[in-house]
């Protein structure tokens, strides 16, 4: 898939350019410097932006016209990286319930299924219910916004930079959201700065530059490789930062550690203690 | 940084709906040329004491200044946002026009800049942020993390004595995290200004001269991150978590392997394994 836009100045700029992907069940993490296309790549995935050239299956469909278009258009589900830009209604409630209701749910169910995922973002609906979305704390609107979507269970869930803003717990809780989703059998696209949050939830990674894929591999084998991730501008786990560091002092840090544990335990083994 | 308080803030306290304070009595004292972190989890009243640092909302109860500057004093607000400058989250909520040139020469502008002063001021600010040649883009067609980093030139060019960052590198990769930290370096280097930085990020705090608690609208717990950062039940209570270095140091104590304070950074953790 390639897509381009007019620049300010008249020429054309490339936003995606040869793009191919093959994308299953799971999580896979989008990472990329600013302007590389991650958002766009997220926006033609939802059907909301036609590339200009290529095409794009769904579910073995063409899902750029016709009954696969609309295929896509019901299995999909996006959180956009800024959440209050997706908020119409005056209340949360309205706002959790107007997904669901417009896909058939009747207003009990709906309230019911509401619940729950804002419960899985450690929300209370209860609390919230009367709230207007766009009173929350920017923390509440991303988990709102995140909820809302994770409450219609879509086949293919996209998420813009999901813990941008969000402290420790509600990261965590959204992160467990993320993975759920995954293993529930979903095909979840995270795109994001963060290589913590991804190295907690990703199965695969696909690093974006300037529009073109530049590396696709297990989140481990690239988010666990901090030289190669600084090579291409990224910001690798920070246990694989202090990893390197480590080496580079002259300790023997064995693997590609991801956490605090792991990391840990490289470096007792390095030191001949595990 | 001098003995000099420029920001005091005494029992401030805020609702955005009645009977249900964000702020609840926070008091902060801030020391000029100072680099303070304020952590604490969503709705702890962070963003509405930075509010407050800008007079971007009235004072309903408590006493604030900023360079002797009462933030209840509506005649001196203009002359309180020239001296603090403000980078929020979601910087679309503070460009005040499409061009980016603009935009961050509006500041200047406003403050009694000539044209051509206030002109080049916007283009070095957008240089130190590291978007050069950017000034005839329109900021709408840039991505989340450019915008962050043409909201902080926009501050930057109005030379404020404090600089205050709402997570303002939420959505900017590391290289463009690692330039907006480094003009913000700058602007404390080189001309001593203050820097208050709200973050969930653990490693920028440990950084930081400072690092301030906040939980339910209080300030709970303040002082150097060794401290702060390694006081597990703390954080915890505050619904944070340690840097991953402290978590890996306590991994190791639990396991023999290492004893002793734990280190708050990579370069820590490197010294003390390595030494």
């Amino acid at each position: 898939m390639s897509l381009s836009y007019e620049g300010a100045s008249g020429g054309r700029i490339a936003a995606l350019d040869d793009v191919s992907l093959s994308l299953g069940p799971g999580v896979i993490g989008v990472m990329g410097q600013t302007g590389s296309g991650k958002t766009t790549l997220l926006e033609v995935m939802a059907g909301a932006l036609p590339p200009d050239a290529g095409g794009m299956t769904f579910d073995g469909a063409d899902a750029l016209r016709g009954d696969g278009a609309r295929r896509l258009r019901a299995a999909v589900g996006m959180v956009s990286q800024i959440p209050e830009r997706q908020f119409f209604e005056s209340t949360v409630e309205r706002e959790m319930a107007f997904g669901l209701i417009a896909r058939g749910m009747d207003a009990d169910a709906a309230r019911m299924r509401a619940s729950e995922a804002l419960s899985e973002l450690g929300l209370n609906l209860d609390e919230l219910a009367m709230r207007s979305p766009f009173s929350l704390s920017g923390g509440q609107q991303r988990r709102v916004a995140i909820a809302s979507v994770l409450a219609l269970r879509p086949k293919l869930l996209l998420l813009d930079e999901p813990t941008a803003g969000l402290d420790p717990r509600s990261r965590s809780a959204c992160l467990d959201a993320v993975r759920m989703a995954g293993r529930s059998g979903a095909t979840v696209i995270v795109a994001s700065h963060d290589a913590n949050a991804l190295a907690a939830v990703a199965d695969r990674v696909v690093v974006l530059e300037r529009g073109c894929v530049t590396l696709d591999g297990s989140a481990r084998e690239l988010l666990g490789n901090a030289p190669l991730m600084r090579e291409h501008g990224l910001e690798p786990a920070c246990a694989s930062r202090a990893a390197t560091a480590l080496r580079r002092a002259g300790l023997a840090v064995p693997g590609a550690p991801l956490t605090a544990e792991e990391l840990a335990t490289a470096i007792a083994e390095g030191r001949g203690l595990a | 940084m001098t003995d000099e308080r420029i920001v005091e803030a005494r029992g401030v306290t805020h609702a955005y709906v009645p009977g249900r304070p964000t702020l609840s009595g926070a008091s902060l004292d801030v020391r000029r040329g100072e680099f303070v972190a304020i952590v604490g989890e969503n709705g702890s009243g962070k963003t509405t004491l930075a509010r407050h640092l800008n007079a971007l909302i009235p004072l309903q109860a408590g006493e604030l200044t900023v360079a002797g500057i009462d933030a209840a004093d509506h005649g001196r607000v203009w002359e309180l946002r020239r001296i603090c400058g403000m980078v929020f989250q979601n910087p679309e909520n503070q460009f005040v026009s499409s061009v980016v040139g603009e935009d961050v020469a509006f500041g200047p502008r406003n403050f009694g800049a000539s044209e051509g002063a206030a002109r080049r001021v916007a283009l070095e600010a957008l240089a130190s942020v590291g978007l050069p040649g950017f000034e005839r883009r329109d900021v709408h067609e840039l991505s989340g993390g450019q915008q962050q980093r043409v909201a902080l030139a926009g501050v930057l060019a109005s030379e404020p004595d404090v600089i205050v960052l709402d997570e303002a590198t939420s959505m900017i990769d590391p290289r463009g995290r690692d330039e907006l930290v480094a003009a913000v370096r700058r602007a404390r280097v080189e001309r001593g200004a203050t820097i208050i930085w709200i973050t969930h990020d653990m490693e920028l705090a440990a950084r930081a001269d400072r690092v301030v608690v906040m939980r339910a609208g209080e300030v709970v717990a303040e002082g150097a991150p060794e401290r702060v950062l390694t006081d597990r039940e703390l954080l915890s209570s505050a619904g944070l978590e340690p840097p991953l270095v402290v978590r890996t140091w306590g991994e190791l104590v639990r396991r023999g392997v290492a004893s002793g304070p734990a280190p708050v950074t990579v370069e820590g953790l490197v010294s003390l394994l390595c030494s």
